[in-house]
């Protein structure tokens, strides 16, 4: 290389290797970890964020990563105005001294009032942002969502954190899941509904708000139209939820309960067309196993162990039936009816059932069957009988 | 002295070309216009390309020793002005493909035009160096890409709806599967850059068998990336998406810890469309200044390098006119030059048949 070349290669080395333009410090950057998006009037919007507070999170006796004060909170949330979900979070970064970071955000949450006015174009926001992630989990507050994102539970140091953990181990719907069912033909979402409750230790002085994830709120297309109540929130388990893992009670009598917790459930379901309306039939097999027997129930004796199975199976069955029941009689299809006939009938769909689903799900004739075993009783087992 | 390939080399060429750029924004358009049963028109558009390829090549070696002779013929020269401008276009598409992608995913505060300039320093770097280099580093890049595709099934296997692929035979399902088809064919026809490279195959056997295998490689794993992005992320989100691969990579989540394995992998990917672009470089450099291979000269290598990144970046105002470009024009641009491509293959066959005869 001769040295004019050189000299060539050392002035453009120059030019690119100057600076870089996209340099972020990681003590630039506010790490969003959830958002609570309420409705504040028709179209205006707060976008609250929870964000940690690194000096802040030092654990005990320890000065923390920015040399922290104890006892103050770890993190700390603030929210911004506007008439969209991103006008509103430059509202609030108008306030911040570090660039909000979406990257990190595990969980996003969304006020009752918002939820009834539809939030479809609030969760587009995500695909079209490319640091946001679809795999964060949305809910559904019973009233404000800043709120909730406010709670200052026990366990863990963040309320996000709670909600994700909380969400992860039970009834999890990601941006993914209600994106995919707002547009699924035939199919509504079902999202779960996060509240705060204060902790009930008696006259304990200890007293923050726990976060809770209980219940299940039922949406036609992206609007909120009824929470469900114990009964129907039980029913949305039955149906929805992947993972069998739960604690179940149930009556055998006056006053006598049974808890069983559920090892296996397998939902299926067959359907049929009679005179252009489809009908459904749902069967549940679960597998439970005893955890307590305070009916003591003699298991070993079929005619008892029938009488616990048939109480467990008409409970199942009575909490399915509510949360069809009241969903259908709204116009909406929590299971997903319509589509399973959009992929297993899609003519019929498109020519019969596209345009009037809803009517169609009132007068559509849903059968529910429920097999119910206990599979593990608890000791002493056999008892042996003079 | 003449650079040589093996067809192995040859096949992962032809696999690269067709597949590097194609997963970048093409799975959106093919998903909007068939929804979940995109994942069947790799199946269709398959054997269409085979076919012609193998229509191109006819029998024996008569073509690949037309290419091998330093005796071209004028219509030699056509055919290599004509891959040559194909080829500009398909470079231009490409390279800006790649800028809006880095610019948006990776580097959003850096100008395009510093990205289009870093990347042609490096495509120059890599085409000045001839076919052997650009070959090898295409075949170490896209084995790596290739096994961890192959890997992305099982990594996302928590993620994997089957309800989402199950194909659905509605009224216009064959008329999308036609629509999509079409959209494909010309993606997948760039594989006629294998007759452009016949003249650096030595080995008369196996030509033939390297380039069904390099077509089928391309076709496979693009298959594969479309038929798990929709089972992942469901036909509405990929159909919205202007990347959906990428946000497909951002659901893997092995345990609580591993889930953010998306830049690892375009990391991966990165290196074999610069491959891509390079051997396509490398190519327009020689279809328009060296077509016979006679010369060792790069004068003017830097020169195209530069004014064809200064028209990837002016030719399209912002992404949205590169994309429709994309998706639409190029389309029928491709269609129409690779059958032109085509025909004249064809008569340099016959001709070099007629001549051999004689």
């Amino acid at each position: 290389m001769t040295l004019c070349k050189k000299v060539y290669l050392l002035i453009f080395c120059l030019f690119v290797l100057t600076g870089c333009w996209d340099r972020v410090e990681v003590n630039d950057l506010a790490f969003v970890t959830a958002t609570g998006i309420d409705k504040i009037e028709e179209n205006k919007f707060r976008a609250a964020v929870q964000v940690p507070l690194p000096g802040n999170m030092g654990g005990a006796g320890s000065s923390g990563g920015g040399g922290g004060s104890g006892g103050e909170s770890p993190f700390y949330v603030d929210s911004g105005v506007g008439r969209n979900i991103r006008e509103s979070n430059d509202d609030l970064q108008q306030r911040m001294s570090r660039k909000l970071y979406f990257s990190h955000r595990r969980v996003i949450i969304f006020g009752a009032d918002m939820a009834k006015a539809g939030f479809k174009k609030s969760l587009e926001v995500i695909i079209e942002q490319p640091q946001s992630r679809l795999s964060a989990y949305v809910l559904i507050a019973k009233g404000k969502a800043i709120e909730v994102l406010n709670a200052t539970p026990h366990f863990e140091p963040f309320s996000s954190e709670t909600i994700r953990e909380m969400a992860k181990s039970s009834f999890g719907i990601t941006v993914k899941d209600v994106l995919n069912d707002v547009e699924k033909p035939g199919k509504d979402p079902v999202i779960p509904i996060v509240e705060t409750a204060k902790t009930q230790n008696g006259d304990g002085e200890d007293k923050n708000d726990e976060v809770m994830v209980n219940g299940a709120a039922i949406l036609k297309d992206d609007k909120l139209k009824f929470f469900a109540n114990d009964e129907e929130a039980l029913g949305a388990f039955w149906l929805l939820e992947e993972s069998p893992e739960k604690n179940y009670t149930f009556s055998v009598g006056d006053n006598k309960e049974i808890n069983v917790s559920i090892d296996e459930k397998n939902l299926r379901h067959t359907y049929s067309v009679l005179g252009g309306v489809p009908s459904f039939s749902l069967t549940l097999d679960v597998e439970a196993a005893v955890m307590q027997n305070e009916a003591d129930i003699d298991m070993d004796n079929l005619d008892s162990y029938e009488l616990a199975i048939d109480s467990m199976e008409k409970k199942i069955k009575k909490e399915i039936d509510a949360l069809l029941d009241h969903s259908t009689s709204e116009g909406i299809d929590v299971y997903g009816f319509g589509w399973h006939l959009y992929r297993h009938d899609n003519r019929q769909w498109e020519e019969k059932w596209a345009d009037n689903w809803s009517s169609t799900l009132k007068k559509m004739e849903i059968d529910v069957q429920v097999n119910a075993t206990i599979q593990e009783t608890t000791n002493p087992g056999i008892t042996i009988k003079e | 002295m003449k650079q040589f390939i093996s067809p192995f080399q040859l096949a992962i060429l032809v696999a690269n070309f067709i597949f590097a750029a194609a997963l970048i924004t093409l799975p959106q358009i093919l998903t909007q216009i068939s929804i979940q049963n995109t994942w069947i028109v790799p199946f269709l558009v398959y054997p269409i390309v085979v076919v012609l390829l193998l229509i191109g090549f006819g029998r024996g070696n008569i073509l690949q020793s037309s290419f091998l002779t330093n005796h071209r013929s004028s219509l030699h020269h056509l055919f290599y002005i004509t891959i040559g401008l194909f080829l500009v276009i398909v470079y231009i598409r490409d390279l800006r493909a790649f800028i809006d992608f880095t610019s948006r995913a990776l580097l959003p505060t850096t100008p395009i035009e510093v990205i289009a300039i870093l990347v042609s320093v490096v495509l120059l770097y890599i085409s000045s160096t001839g076919i052997e280099v650009v070959t090898r580093i295409t075949v170490i890049q896209f084995i790596m890409l290739s096994a961890t595709i192959l890997s992305l099934p099982f990594m996302l296997l928590n993620e994997i709806e089957l309800s989402h692929i199950m194909p659905i035979l509605g009224t216009d399902t064959v008329e999308n599967l036609s629509k999509s088809s079409f959209e494909l064919l010309p993606w997948m026809g760039e594989s006629l850059i294998f007759f452009f490279l016949l003249g650096n195959v030595a080995a008369k056997k196996g030509v033939k068998r390297a380039i069904i295998i390099g077509v089928s490689i391309g076709f496979f794993l693009l298959f594969l990336l479309i038929i798990t992005s929709i089972a992942v992320l469901g036909e509405n989100i990929v159909s919205k998406s202007i990347y959906p691969n990428f946000i497909m990579i951002q659901q893997i989540n092995i345990t609580d810890f591993l889930d953010r394995l998306d830049l690892i992998i375009v990391i991966l990917w990165m290196p074999v469309l610069l491959s891509k672009l390079a051997l396509t470089l490398y190519c327009i450099h020689r279809a328009f200044f060296n077509p016979n291979g006679g010369t060792t000269s790069n004068l003017l290598m830097t020169p195209l390098s530069l004014l064809l990144a200064v028209l990837a970046i002016i030719l399209f105002e912002n992404n949205t006119v590169h994309l429709e470009f994309t998706f639409l024009t190029w389309t029928i641009i491709g269609i129409v030059m690779e059958f032109l491509l085509l025909i004249l293959v064809l008569i340099l066959r016959f001709r070099a048949k007629a001549t051999s005869l004689r």
